[in-house]
């Protein structure tokens, strides 16, 4: 399990997902853009750029 | 979804007892980044920055997470002591030849010897995943990451590494017209592809692209681009 703790489980991202909206096809393999997220909460993290050098799982879903 | 409002989503965090971290992605930027169409997705960076997996969080592979923690920081640079404030300006600068130099400045009390590790094998594992991208065929990931760690790595020896390995790409006669390829793949990857008949047209050339450059890196990169693409509605 000492794999988990570089592990940031589950950043849960909240809003913007649009069911029906066509999309790029993946993004494996590409770097990930700057990243701004509001209200980051139970982390002592302020920005996303705080995950530096950090594996990071981010989920996105909705509370519904 | 933030249209029911924050207020709606911290009760319901509460109420499930989640405690990871969470934010909210507004305007969906990231969203549509992945091209997220429906919940619940997840998608995995690493270490590095790069995102390595992506689909429903159910189906996760153990092993892509092992892959995704090589070269990880042991702590988040928000658990640093304050004493390490320099190191994690360098850091987010990407400077890391003032961030290691800064680091040596560290006490044993502020974590200065684990710090220091911790950011050579950063630094290692960056120029690890450059010669593995090379060496696997992966011309244009060896190029974007050896452009970056040529100006990341100024004034360490790492660099030279960097340096070898960008010099073997240029002097590669092979590797110009499957960096070109790649490039092209990356384009489809990016493309919103809405309609069909453009969609049909990214499979037709990924496919070509297989078939010219057989058993390379970049046939497999548009041979699995294509099947995800067919897979779309």
């Amino acid at each position: 399990m000492r794999i988990f703790q570089k592990l940031l489980l589950g950043l849960a991202l909240f809003g913007g997902v649009v069911l029906s909206a066509p999309a790029r096809a993946q993004a494996v393999g590409s770097k990930l853009p700057p990243v701004e997220l509001e209200g980051l909460s139970q982390t002592g993290a302020k920005t996303y750029d705080d995950f530096l050098g950090r594996a990071v799982l981010l989920e996105f879903f909705a509370y519904w | 979804m933030t249209s029911e409002g924050e207020g709606e989503t911290v009760k319901w965090v509460q109420s499930k007892g989640a405690k990871y971290a969470y934010g909210y992605d507004k305007g969906g930027k990231l969203s549509s980044f992945f091209g997220i169409s429906g919940i619940p997705a997840a998608v995995l960076i690493d270490a590095k920055g790069v995102v390595v997996w992506q689909g429903h969080p159910g189906s996760l592979p153990e092993t892509a997470i092992a892959k995704a923690c090589e070269g990880a920081l042991p702590k988040p640079l928000w658990e640093w002591s304050p004493a390490t404030k320099a190191v994690k300006a360098a850091l987010l600068k990407r400077q890391y030849k003032v961030a290691l130099d800064e680091a040596t400045k560290l006490a044993e009390a502020d974590g200065g010897p684990q710090i220091l590790a911790a950011i050579q094998q950063v630094i290692g594992g960056r120029v690890t995943g450059l010669e593995d991208a090379y060496s696997k065929g992966d011309y244009l990931g060896a190029e974007t990451a050896g452009a970056a760690l040529v100006k990341e790595l100024a004034g360490l020896p790492e660099k030279e590494k960097v340096d070898a390995v960008l010099a073997k790409l240029e002097a590669n006669k092979e590797a110009g017209p499957i960096l070109k390829a790649q490039k092209q793949v990356a384009k489809l990857r990016a493309a919103e592809l809405s309609k069909r008949k453009e969609r049909e047209a990214a499979v037709e050339d990924l496919l070509k692209i297989e078939k010219q450059f057989p058993g390379t890196y970049v046939a497999s990169e548009a041979a699995e681009l294509a099947k995800v693409i067919k897979a779309r509605k």
